[in-house]
């Protein structure tokens, strides 16, 4: 394994490469600082546009979006007081507390470090749980995979969102978007109503682009606020006094080992670490009157186990082809693009890909605290540029790569209907990711079902034949019935 | 976010119904489709209208259930976001205006080119965020996009032509 991560160092450390991190890490910390726009979007703007650099390059630059975003959302959470996604929430209700009060930069400086600090021990955990896990390769045979894309489709459907119908609903219309096109099997084309540029299927860019940057560009501009935010200025250097670290240190180290393993499970996220992380840190703070007023712990904790579960995001998703965020799915969706097989078998066939991305996030992690240290100041001076230009810009970049991929009217009008599909979620609260993953795994989940039915002759009882599609399957079913069981009962 | 009032049907809005109708429409469209095609294969087991009757049945189970939850009082409330005001009515303008920008590159794109197309859709955006200086707007989104349609045919993405092909 270390000869292997060395040999990932060797393919990160490459000028160029080093160069794509940093250009990662920038953009990322950019979209974090930016209201609207999350690395989901970002990554799925880059896309169409990386498909002429290498895989592992473009896989760089998206794991660099992908931290760089935790980075800069802490700024924003802290200055003013705008969580960018859930995972930042708990930074900004004491982060903007000790802002308000002119320890602005203590609170800056313990985001940073800790998320270094979660960001490097959840990638160190990551490089020894990941070959572990990616030994399951052995055992998963399609009736296994199934049941695995089974999980996730319950999981990320029950527990995303504040429904439990909306979530399912979310995951059958991207399971339906993933029927489009010809039956691999049969030849017979489905739901293409005879238009030809529909049997190749719809492309997975064209769906991220529409939910994420036009749905988000629709909705925004039908309910935008007419206030602006209210930025706190940060006085002196951006560091901590010798207490604000004896204070920091113990929480980073707790968010961290609690962020890691919930970011690992299926739809684990990043919101209840750093909820749990808040909690622990009060209960264990010796001065729990301030918390509501500005606790640097409140701010420490959660902001590494935010950090933390994007490392733990990365398990399941390199490991198995497993996304459990709506980033994860669009990154796995970046694998396939490039022809890549997610899952297992990515360890051995392309164990110089995969080692390159994890040793890139450790550098990642180094270039991100040298960005955000002394350029928190310059970050927030994005937020300057107007709201009407940053969406237009979006709306262009979109256009770019969906105009770029085939330059057809039939894309442009998928563009438009789909993004106008979530602008409808947006208002009702439907959660994209659902959706997302059921377009991305929905064709796997199929093929594999039909090879595990053809294995056996169409008896469908092999799906329950091996102890760990059984239980993978068991798994989902409670996830799916304990919630109806519950609601029945409170009625 | 979903909340839960009093009053049931009789205080539900017509927006409400919106969700559950998609949910039946794309399920019917889907379970038509699946019907229509073989549903069992003789050596694979499954044929290829077996999912779509199985999503679709179970996107229209999902509307039934969705009207069941409004009857019930259960309202599906719009999404809180960065930069939203959900206090303030919706902006019939701006969504019109966002709408516009979206679905007007499906007709200016493919005749105008890629640079009229995106700079008009630019303009469209800008207004539906309130920006008052069409013209200014609409100059920045043409050098925007003329820029971005330089960049990206050099780095080796197929734009196709930049002005109107068939005038120049």
């Amino acid at each position: 394994m270390f000869d292997a991560l060395l040999n990932g160092f060797a393919v990160a450390l490459q000028p160029m490469n080093l160069l794509w991190a940093l250009v990662g890490c920038s953009l990322g910390t950019a979209i974090g600082v930016l209201p609207g726009i999350g690395p989901a979007l970002t990554i799925t703007l880059l896309l169409p546009v990386t498909v002429a650099l290498n895989p592992t390059a473009a896989m760089i630059i998206f794991a660099g979006v992908f931290y760089g975003a935790m980075y800069g959302g802490s700024t924003t959470s802290i200055l003013i007081n705008t969580p960018g996604e859930s995972g930042a929430m708990m930074t900004a209700l004491e982060g903007n507390r000790m802002a308000k009060q002119g320890r602005g930069a203590a609170a800056l400086a313990t985001a940073a470090v800790g998320s270094f600090v979660a960001g490097t021990i959840g990638t160190a955990l990551l490089t020894l749980a990941a070959p572990a896990i990616s030994e399951l390769a052995f055992v998963f045979g399609p009736a296994e995979y199934f049941a695995l894309a089974v999980l996730a489709f319950t999981s990320v459907s029950v527990v995303l969102g504040s429904s439990m119908v909306l979530g399912l609903m979310s995951l059958f219309f991207g399971l339906g978007l993933a029927m489009i096109g010809i039956d691999y099997q049969s030849g017979a084309p489905r739901l293409a109503f005879d238009v030809p540029q529909l049997l190749d299927g719809v492309g997975i860019t064209i769906v991220l682009v529409a939910m994420f940057a036009v749905g988000e560009i629709v909705y925004v501009a039908s309910r935008r606020s007419l206030n602006p935010s209210q930025i706190i200025q940060v006085g002196g250097r951006i560091s901590m006094s010798r207490q604000d670290w004896a204070r920091s240190w113990k929480p980073w180290l707790r968010g961290t080992f609690l962020g890691f393993p919930i970011g690992a499970m299926p739809a684990g996220g990043s919101e209840i670490p750093t909820m749990l992380s808040y909690a622990v840190e009060k209960r264990l703070s010796k001065h729990p009157e301030e918390f509501g007023n500005g606790a640097i712990e409140g701010v420490a904790g959660p902001e590494a186990a935010n950090n933390a579960s994007v490392a733990g995001v990365m398990v399941p998703l390199l490991t198995l082809g497993l996304p459990t965020s709506a980033t994860a799915a669009v990154m796995l969706a970046a694998l396939q693009n490039f022809g890549l097989n997610p899952g297992p078998t990515l360890f051995t066939d392309n164990a110089q890909l995969v080692w390159g991305i994890i040793a890139s996030l450790y550098i990642g992690n180094v270039m991100l605290l040298v960005l955000n240290f002394p350029l928190a100041r310059f970050w927030v001076k994005l937020l300057s540029i107007p709201t009407p230009y940053l969406y237009g810009g979006i709306l262009v970049f979109s256009l770019v790569g969906i105009w770029g991929l085939s330059r057809s009217w039939v894309d442009l009008t998928l563009l438009a209907a789909l993004g106008m599909a979530g602008y409808m979620f947006r208002c009702f609260s439907v959660p994209v990711a659902p959706a997302l993953i059921g377009l991305i795994l929905g064709p796997m989940a199929e093929l594999q079902l039909r090879r595990a039915l053809a294995i056996s002759q169409g008896d469908p009882l092999v799906l329950l034949s091996s102890p760990v599609s059984a239980g993978l399957l068991l798994v989902a079913a409670l996830m799916l019935l304990i919630p109806i069981w519950r609601a029945t009962k409170s009625r | 976010m979903t909340v839960q009032v009093p009053g049931g049907q009789s205080g539900a809005p017509k927006s409400q119904w919106v969700l559950p109708l998609f949910s039946a429409v794309c399920g019917a469209l889907m379970f038509a489709e699946g019907l229509s095609l073989p549903l069992f294969a003789q050596y694979t087991g499954l044929g290829a209208g077996f999912l779509l009757v199985v999503i679709g049945g179970g996107m229209l189970l999902l509307g039934g259930a969705m009207v069941v939850q409004i009857l019930r009082g259960v309202r599906f409330e719009p999404e809180q976001a960065e930069g939203v005001d959900l206090h303030r009515p919706v902006s019939r303008s701006g969504l019109m205006l966002a709408a516009a920008a979206v679905i007007s590159p499906v007709l200016t794109m493919p005749w105008l080119g890629f640079a009229l197309g995106a700079g008009l859709s630019y303009a469209f955006v800008t207004r539906a965020f309130g920006s008052p200086r069409l013209l200014r707007d609409l100059i920045i989104g043409l050098v925007l996009s003329s820029l971005c349609w330089w960049v990206f045919t050099r780095l080796g993405v197929q734009l196709g032509s930049f002005l109107p092909a068939k005038l120049f």
